[in-house]
């Protein structure tokens, strides 16, 4: 069976849109959203009307909970205080437009989504605020995976698609102490994967185009889809709605708008 | 002058901390720090003189480093002075008449003093800590799975990792590893390449005042990454706590 | 009494006006007296502050200064002038009067014949810049004073010279960072790009500066009031700038005591 994994789509209705068009086309038989429905893009209500009307299994991303708190992101997330005062504005303009039944629905979004041997969270199975990056320690990215149960975890909040594959893991351990018996241990872990499904709404891999995966349950096959659609229309709702124009720009140029992960170590405590 | 002493769970239990020190001074001059890694404090009434004995060490002996750990974490929030967490677990597990105990036998200085310790210490590439980073709550233990203690360890890009919360004496060493990894991107392909890890370790430092008569810690040596387990016989005749006649069960 | 040189430069914005002159200085013993003077920069004076922070024993003159400067005349060996673009030639004339002066135009590879041939009586190859964008708007912004944070800087560097905000062929400024340097960005359409240079400045720790910061862009369709809000929203606070200053001061301490 091929199911379609998204993410991250950030208020952008057009690109939404074009994605669902594209999964249509590809004929997965079941969508996953995993979070950040709102924030940045001029259409939040659109997107969750949408997701709600399609009735798409979601998890929450960082965006939906913060809103729904109050909160903004988190601080080590902006790179510069340019982008923190635009993160902020961003922010506070989604607070003003959600409508309280969107907000609620993203209340009730579960921290994750599971299906057979796959699961389903917006940063990682710990912290929607920690990045997943590709870099990332192997052994780590292995204990993120496994943490989970599962031989498949999808994410997203990069906003950077990728499939990494972690394969014939092993550990050799010797343990001993008082009152302990000295035992060697030997740890070995079947063959694992990351798959960072992207933004359908903010990229960041250069292009404006919306990412999203179609995955094939019965060959494992992995199709990280890239969707070129009109985000010209995006920008000039940017615009028109008085989000921080200079977002308008960076959609175009496939750059984050403000927040950016940088740091493959920096584990988010928040 | 190469060792480091580092000692756990004292909880208030100043005859058995006695004992220890004076096991420190016997090593002769060959330590160079002492490390207190959280449950300093404990439902006991004399945890005030512990506290004082520790914070007043005498000539010759060296300042000892505290952090955080449990018991003074559950203290805090007694005091409307925690980060997080409800005292409720506490209550649970150890019932009413003990939250009344560590309320009794702390004093408002020394809840002041305790909220100003650091959460850990980091010296050369150890990781000094009462659970982890994560949380004081997080118990590590030779059934802890070795993916998980690598985990820990890679938070800090640490080598060495030192925790007391399991109350256990432990060293878990992480000899090898390896792992094949490949990436898979819209406009590259990056081909498989093996991760490897170098040896690292976490250390369970034992518990100095839980066990009546019988104090654990650990003497660690950065120089040659020796680590020694000492226990400690003491008099229990001179300890309040096992001469009182409510025991707590622990 | 010695022989006064002067030698007037000009040429089309980013050719390489001010490093050349840079060079010419470079080269000059310890003990020649030297003069540098660029008119029509306004209120904003990057390249005299560029030159003044590389050589301390430098006179640097600009707009508001020209009788300073003729009176200076008498003490020097050597004199530079810069003429910017948005000069006439001829303007020379009314400042120097009758005084004799080499004339020098820095040019791209690829100009074939201009109102500098005419002029100059030596023509230097300078930088290949793109000359078919012909720019009409030149803005200036002094933001002396402001100190910037240094991350916020490289961001809006970074779109102002890809285009976020019109379409730029030079672009300079000078700024006071949170760490108390202060550092020279250059930017000209087409040649690539380098990166922040550090003037040569003591650090200034002790709460805002005095000393000249401020930017200069020439292009076209230039979004003004987006740049302008857009700088301002990488000042720093009052209390974030004593903040980064105590922290910068407490670390050269520790660094001065290893």
């Amino acid at each position: 069976m091929k199911i379609a994994v998204m993410s991250c789509i950030h208020g952008n209705y057009e690109a939404l849109d074009a994605v669902l068009l594209d999964i249509d086309q590809q004929k997965a038989e079941k969508i996953f959203c995993l979070g950040d429905l709102v924030g940045y893009g001029p259409y939040p209500n659109a997107v969750v009307t949408q997701i709600r009307s399609l009735d798409i299994p979601t998890c929450a991303g960082c965006w939906d909970e913060d809103i729904v708190e109050g909160l903004n992101s988190c601080e080590c997330s902006y790179p510069s205080l340019l982008a923190e005062k635009r993160g902020k504005a961003a922010h506070e303009w989604t607070h003003q437009e959600l409508h309280d039944e969107n907000r609620e629905f993203l209340a009730q979004l579960p921290h994750g989504l599971s299906q057979d041997n796959l699961v389903f969270f917006h940063g990682s199975p710990q912290s929607n605020h920690e990045y997943l990056l590709p870099e990332l320690d192997a052994f780590v990215a292995l204990e993120r995976v496994l943490s989970a149960n599962a031989d498949v975890l999808f994410c997203g909040h990069t906003h950077v698609p990728y499939v990494r594959t972690l394969d014939t893991g092993s550990l050799q351990v010797r343990v001993e102490g008082v009152g302990i018996e000295a035992k060697e241990i030997s740890f070995s872990a079947p063959m694992k994967r990351i798959i960072n499904v992207g933004s359908v709404g903010e990229p960041r891999h250069g292009r404006p185009n919306a990412t999203y995966v179609i995955y094939d349950t019965d060959t494992q096959e992995v199709s990280l889809r890239e969707v070129p659609y009109d985000y010209q229309k995006t920008c000039a709702a940017i615009i028109e709605k008085g989000l921080p124009a200079i977002f308008a720009w960076r959609l175009a140029q496939g750059l984050e708008y403000a927040e950016r992960a940088d740091d493959p170590t920096h584990v988010c405590t928040r | 002058m190469n060792k480091w002493a580092i000692l756990s769970g004292i909880e208030g239990n100043l005859v058995a901390y006695e004992a220890v020190l004076a096991d420190i001074k016997h090593q002769i001059n060959q330590v160079e720090a002492l490390y207190i890694l959280g449950d300093l404090i404990g439902p006991r009434p004399e945890a005030e003189n512990l506290v004082e004995r520790v914070r007043n060490p005498r000539y010759g002996e060296l300042e000892p480093l505290v952090c955080k750990g449990w018991w003074e974490e559950k203290c805090l929030i007694l005091h409307g002075l925690g980060s997080n967490g409800e005292a409720d677990d506490l209550v649970a597990k150890y019932g009413g008449e003990t939250v009344k105990l560590l309320w009794d036998s702390v004093s408002r200085q020394t809840v002041q003093w305790l909220r100003n310790l650091d959460f850990g210490f980091f010296e050369l590439d150890c990781l000094l800590i009462h659970g982890t980073t994560v949380s004081v709550d997080a118990e590590l233990t030779p059934d802890t799975s070795p993916l998980t203690m690598l985990d820990h360890l890679s938070r800090m890009q640490a080598n060495t990792l030192f925790c007391g919360r399991s109350a256990l004496a432990f060293q878990y060493q992480l000899q090898g590893g390896a792992v094949t990894t490949s990436i898979a991107t819209l406009d590259s392909q990056v081909p498989s390449q093996t991760a490897k890890i170098s040896p690292c370790q976490v250390i369970g430092v034992g518990n100095v005042g839980r066990t009546p008569g019988e104090a654990k810690y650990t003497l660690y040596s950065p120089t040659t990454n020796h680590v020694e387990f000492r226990t400690i016989r003491y008099d229990v005749s001179q300890d309040f706590q096992s001469n009182a006649s409510t025991k707590v069960a622990f | 009494m010695s022989v006064l040189n002067i030698t007037v430069v000009a040429g089309p914005a980013g050719c390489g006006k001010t490093t050349w002159i840079c060079r010419q200085i470079q080269n000059l013993t310890a003990n020649e007296n030297v003069i540098y003077f660029s008119p029509g920069t306004g209120k904003v004076p990057i390249d005299q502050t560029r030159l003044a922070a590389e050589f301390p024993n430098l006179k640097v003159f600009q707009d508001g200064q020209e009788v300073e400067f003729l009176q200076q005349l008498a003490t020097v060996d050597t004199v530079y002038i810069e003429l910017g673009f948005y000069l006439e030639l001829t303007s020379i004339q009314q400042i120097l009067d009758e005084l004799p002066y080499q004339a020098l135009a820095i040019l791209p590879p690829k100009l074939e014949y201009s109102e500098y041939h005419a002029w100059a009586d030596k023509i230097i190859k300078g930088a290949d810049i793109d000359t078919s964008m012909v720019s009409n708007r030149l803005w200036r912004v002094p933001s002396s004073g402001q100190v910037i944070d240094e991350d916020s800087l490289q961001e809006f560097w970074y779109e102002i010279t890809h285009g976020a905000y019109g379409q730029v062929s030079r672009a300079k400024g000078v700024f006071d960072v949170a760490d108390g340097r202060s550092l020279y960005a250059d930017f000209v359409a087409g040649i690539p790009a380098t990166e922040f240079l550090e003037l040569d400045l003591p650090r200034h720790l002790e709460g805002r500066p005095q000393r000249f910061s401020g930017l200069e862009i020439l292009g076209n369709n230039l979004e003004e009031s987006a740049m302008k809000q857009t700088l301002e929203d990488c000042y720093l606070s009052e209390v974030a700038i004593t903040q980064h200053q105590q922290q910068v001061k407490q670390i050269l301490l520790e660094e001065n005591i290893e």
